[in-house]
C-alpha cells in the first residue's frame, strides 16, 4: 500500500488512466523475441508459402507485376526449390540468425507469391497482413545493421530484437489505421450511420460461403441480416465501433497493459465478425496475439510473482516490489 | 540565422518528439499506393449500398457447384474478377471520356449499374474460361457445361431483404 494519505493521492480513475495511457517503452527481452519468432513461424508462416503454385501467367498485374514477371513461381520445381528454402529460412528465423538475410529472403517469396496471386484478375487479403509483417521486419533489421554495423550480421543484439518487434507492431496498426481511413473516404464520413445496411453484406457473405462448400444453410443468418436492417439503432451499437476502434489502435503501442486489452478487443471483433459473416481472418487474429497480447510475457510476469528466482526475466516495470 | 535554419530547429524538434514514424509513414504510403502488393489501403466493406450483387458457378442444369471443394477457388474471387473487369471498363470509358473532352466532344462514364448485359456477359465468359483453362476436368463433372449465375441482393423500400437470381452466361468446352 502506498504511504500517501489518501487526500493527497491522485483519484482512483485518474490513476487508472495512468495506469493504462502511460507511454512505456517496449522492452522486449531477447527470449521474448525468440518465442514470438517461434509462434509467428510455426502458426503463420509455415502456411504462408505453398509447395506448389497453380498459376502460371499474371493476367492481370497487380503492384509489382507491373515491372517484374513473377511466373517464375509457377514452374513447378522452381516452387519447390523456394519452398524448401522458405522452410529452411524459417528455422534460421526462429533462431534469429542472419535475420537481414534470412527475412530478405521471406520477404522475397512472401511477395512474390502474393503478387502473383493479385495479379490473376482478383486482389485477396489473406497474407496480406502476413507479408507487411516480413517487410516491417525486414525494414528493421536492416536498420539495426546500419546502427550496430555489420559485425551483428550474424547475430542480433536485443535492441535489434526489440526493434523488430516494435515495427510489426507499428505495422499492425497502420494496417488497421489505413483500414479506418479508406472507410472514412470511401462513405464520405457515413460509414458508422449507414451500418444497419451491414445486413446485406452479412447476407451476402453468407450465401457465397454456401456457394463454396453447398454445406449448411443457404439462409443462415437470414434473421440477423434482416434484423439490422429493421433496428438501426443496434446495427449502430453493435457494428460502427468497429471504426474508432481501428482508427485509434496506435494507442496499443503507448504500453504492454493497453496492448493487451486492445488486442483482445480487436480479435473479439474479428471473431464476432467471422461468427456473422463466415470470413476468416485466422493469420489476423494470430498475429495480434503474439505481437499485441503477448500471453508468454504475462505468464513469465505471473510466474516470477510466486518465484522470484524463475530464470526468465522480464521488463524491470513488471518484476515484483521487493 | 537564414529563415530556413530558423524553421529547420522546430520541423527536427518535431520530428525527434513524434512518436510512431513507421506506422505514420506506412499509413501515408499505403492511402497513396492503394492495391498494389504488398500495399493495400484495405478498402473491403468501406461504404454500404442498399443493393450488392454475387456470382456463383453452376453446371448444365443450372444446379450451383460446390466451387471451392472442386477446384480449391474461393466463390469471393469469382466475384473479385468481376469487380476488377468492371474497374477497368470504368477506367476505360473515363479515359476515353477524357480524350473525348479534348476535342471538344462530350462523352458520358457509364456507372457500373448502367453497364450493357452483353458487357457483362463478354466478362463472365472470360471467367468462366479462366476457370476452364485452370481446371479443365470441371466442365465434365457439372454435365459439360459450366454457367455463372448472377446474384442481385437489396433492401427493398419496406426494408426487406430481398434476392434475384439470373443466368448471366455459360461456356461448352
Amino acid at each position: 500500500m502506498s504511504d500517501a494519505p489518501a487526500s493527497t493521492r491522485p483519484a482512483l480513475w485518474r490513476r487508472a488512466a495512468s495506469w493504462l495511457f502511460r507511454r512505456e517503452p517496449f522492452e522486449v527481452r531477447a527470449w521474448e523475441g525468440f518465442v514470438m519468432r517461434l509462434l509467428f513461424a510455426v502458426l503463420v508462416l509455415r502456411e504462408s508459402f505453398p509447395p506448389f503454385l497453380k498459376f502460371t501467367t499474371q493476367p492481370k498485374p497487380n503492384g509489382l507485376a507491373h515491372w517484374f514477371d513473377f511466373t517464375f513461381l509457377g514452374d513447378p520445381s522452381t516452387c519447390h526449390a523456394l519452398w524448401v528454402g522458405w522452410n529452411v529460412a524459417l528455422v534460421l528465423y526462429v533462431l534469429g540468425l542472419a535475420m537481414p538475410l534470412t527475412l530478405g529472403y521471406l520477404v522475397f517469396c512472401s511477395v512474390s507469391y502474393g503478387t502473383l496471386g493479385n495479379s490473376q484478375g482478383w486482389v485477396g487479403h489473406t497474407f496480406q497482413g502476413v507479408t507487411l509483417v516480413i517487410v516491417a521486419q525486414w525494414f528493421a533489421s536492416l536498420w539495426s545493421l546500419v546502427r550496430c554495423g555489420w559485425k551483428r550480421l550474424l547475430f542480433s543484439p536485443e535492441r535489434a530484437v526489440r526493434l523488430e518487434v516494435y515495427w510489426t507492431q507499428q505495422m499492425l496498426v497502420a494496417a488497421y489505421t489505413v483500414s479506418a481511413v479508406s472507410k472514412l473516404i470511401g462513405s464520405r464520413g457515413r460509414w458508422m450511420w449507414e451500418t444497419p445496411l451491414f445486413g446485406l453484406q452479412i447476407r451476402k457473405s453468407t450465401e457465397q460461403d454456401y456457394y463454396n462448400s453447398l454445406t449448411g444453410s443457404l439462409t443462415e443468418n437470414q434473421g440477423l441480416a434482416q434484423a439490422l436492417i429493421d433496428h438501426p439503432w443496434l446495427a449502430r451499437l453493435v457494428i460502427s465501433p468497429a471504426l474508432p476502434l481501428e482508427l485509434c489502435f496506435c494507442l496499443a503501442l503507448l504500453n504492454r497493459r493497453i496492448a493487451a486489452v486492445y488486442g483482445l478487443l480487436i480479435i473479439f471483433f474479428h471473431t464476432m465478425v467471422t461468427e456473422m459473416m463466415r470470413l476468416g481472418f485466422a493469420y489476423n487474429k494470430q498475429m495480434l496475439f503474439i505481437f499485441f497480447c503477448n500471453a508468454p510475457f504475462w505468464i513469465v510476469v505471473l510466474v516470477r510473482r510466486f518465484k522470484p528466482e524463475f530464470p526468465l526475466v522480464v521488463d524491470a516495470r513488471y518484476e515484483a516490489r521487493r | 540565422m537564414s529563415p530556413a535554419l530558423h524553421l529547420a530547429r522546430p520541423i527536427s524538434r518535431f520530428l525527434r518528439w513524434l512518436p510512431w514514424k513507421f506506422a505514420i509513414c506506412v499509413v501515408i504510403a499505403a492511402s497513396c499506393i492503394k492495391e498494389n502488393y504488398p500495399v493495400s489501403h484495405f478498402p473491403m466493406y468501406d461504404s454500404f449500398e442498399r443493393s450488392t450483387f454475387y456470382l456463383y458457378v453452376a453446371g448444365a442444369d443450372g444446379s450451383p457447384i460446390a466451387l471451392q471443394t472442386l477446384t480449391g477457388t474461393d466463390i469471393t474471387e469469382i466475384k473479385m474478377m468481376m469487380t476488377y473487369r468492371f474497374k477497368g471498363e470504368k477506367a476505360r470509358q473515363t479515359k476515353a471520356a477524357a480524350e473525348a473532352k479534348k476535342k471538344g466532344e462530350k462523352l458520358r462514364v457509364m456507372k457500373v449499374d448502367e453497364f450493357p448485359l452483353e458487357l457483362k456477359q463478354r466478362f463472365g465468359r472470360e471467367i468462366l474460361d479462366w476457370l476452364v483453362q485452370h481446371h479443365p476436368a470441371l466442365p465434365g463433372k457439372c454435365g459439360g457445361a459450366l454457367k455463372l449465375m448472377w446474384v442481385d441482393l437489396f433492401v427493398k423500400d419496406d426494408g426487406k431483404l430481398e434476392r434475384k437470381v439470373t443466368e448471366l452466361t455459360e461456356v461448352r468446352p
